[in-house]
């Protein structure tokens, strides 16, 4: 396939139809035949990219400028380009918890974007959602990115930190997410201050033989039971046995 | 600044590096604050052998006796239960260390006697099998 189809036209010479055509088609589908190809202008429609949120005291929200990945966004069919970070305005969260969504705001006259929040993901000419937050009626938390540019796991929407445990124990921790996390983690550490090997939690000893998995959620919090080995009721690893030493739980949503 | 949690007979069932909610409590449990850190705490009663704690120890039947460390900072005596037994040791200069034997295959499950001043978890249990 060539590409482009349009070539340069000489001074004085008549520009053809064919000329405009292939120059049409060269802007529009990449030099492709129409049925080959989707119109440039619907192909980025929904490009977004380097929109990675995070948070700004106090309860608010960056979207951090990089020259090298600047944010980006096509909103409405316009091509829209921070050339700074973007922050959300003071006092956009109140009221009862809730999810709220963070938006990209397009205004005529403006080839970049502002940010707004609401409790539902409105989707128009002039807003595009490109991410999610927890407002739990005093905090943010949870914020996630859709078009982030961070590689890797986001940061965990809940940390409990260290804390002691001991098998044929409960253990409720107050997530906050306001919903069964999507993902988690529990490491189980021989020293308080998580020093050295941590060990992933998946399973604890039963008394008599055995094992269980530990953990559960709801929307509001975890709940860790220890199994009854005093040997391994707290992880049963063949990297670590422990009826007791200290959890870490990290959650995801 | 950590959080405590008191079953409701008053021993402590657990402590934590980040301040807990009281939403987290289950009926009877409390929840009291105390104004130090997560590792002076953890170090206020500590059970090891061979250098470890916090982790279960295995070691083979007639391999020798073996010696635990038992610390307890600013402390004259610290009482162990020792598969439910009870026994108090003197300390010098809040350490003291008591042998265990090994002749015998079983499992020592060690901890605080005092579960209201020193909670059963963390390194204070020290569980130790012999094989």
């Amino acid at each position: 396939m060539t590409y482009p189809l349009s070539s340069d036209v000489s001074a004085g010479q008549p520009t053809a139809a064919a000329h405009y055509n292939n120059l049409r088609r060269d802007a529009l589908y990449f030099g492709q035949a129409p049925a080959d190809s989707k119109p440039a202008g619907e192909f980025f429609a929904r490009y977004a990219a380097n929109l990675t949120v995070s948070y700004l005291a106090t309860n608010r929200l960056r979207l951090a400028y990089s020259a090298y990945n600047p944010p980006a966004i096509v909103i409405g069919g316009c091509l829209l380009q921070a050339a700074a970070s973007v922050d959300l305005a003071a006092g956009c969260f109140s009221g009862a918890a809730a999810t709220y969504y963070i938006h990209a705001i397009r205004a005529a006259g403006s080839t970049s974007f502002t940010l707004s929040v609401n409790t539902t993901p409105t989707d128009n000419d002039t807003s595009r959602p490109i991410g999610s937050c927890y407002w739990d009626g005093a905090n943010l938390s949870s914020i996630q990115s859709w078009y982030g540019s961070s590689p890797g796991l986001p940061a965990p929407g809940y940390d409990s930190g260290w804390f002691a445990c001991a098998y044929n124990t409960t253990y409720t921790r107050v997530h906050g997410l306001g919903a069964v996390p999507k993902n988690h983690m529990l490491l189980h550490s021989a020293s308080s201050d998580g020093s050295g090997e941590n060990v992933l939690v998946l399973v604890g000893a039963t008394t008599g033989g055995g094992c269980k998995s530990l953990v559960g959620f709801d929307a509001s919090n975890a709940y860790i039971t220890t199994d009854t080995a005093s040997s391994g009721g707290c992880v049963y690893s063949r990297r670590r046995e422990s009826g007791a030493g200290y959890y870490r739980l990290l959650c995801w949503i | 600044m950590i959080t405590i949690i008191r079953n409701p007979d008053g021993s402590i069932k657990t402590w934590s590096e980040f301040s807990d909610n009281a939403a987290a409590l289950l009926p009877g449990e409390s929840l009291e604050t105390v104004n130090t850190t997560f590792n002076e705490y953890s170090r206020r009663f500590t059970l090891s052998c061979a250098g470890h704690s916090g982790e279960t120890l295995r070691f083979p039947c007639a391999s020798g006796d073996l010696t635990v460390e038992v610390r307890c900072p600013g402390e004259s005596t610290a009482s162990l239960e020792i598969n439910g037994v009870v026994e108090t040791l003197p300390l010098i200069d809040g350490q003291a260390a008591l042998l265990l034997s090994t002749e015998v295959p079983g499992t020592f499950v060690l901890k605080p006697a005092d579960t209201a001043r020193y909670c059963p978890a963390g390194q204070a249990i020290l569980v130790i099998e012999v094989v």
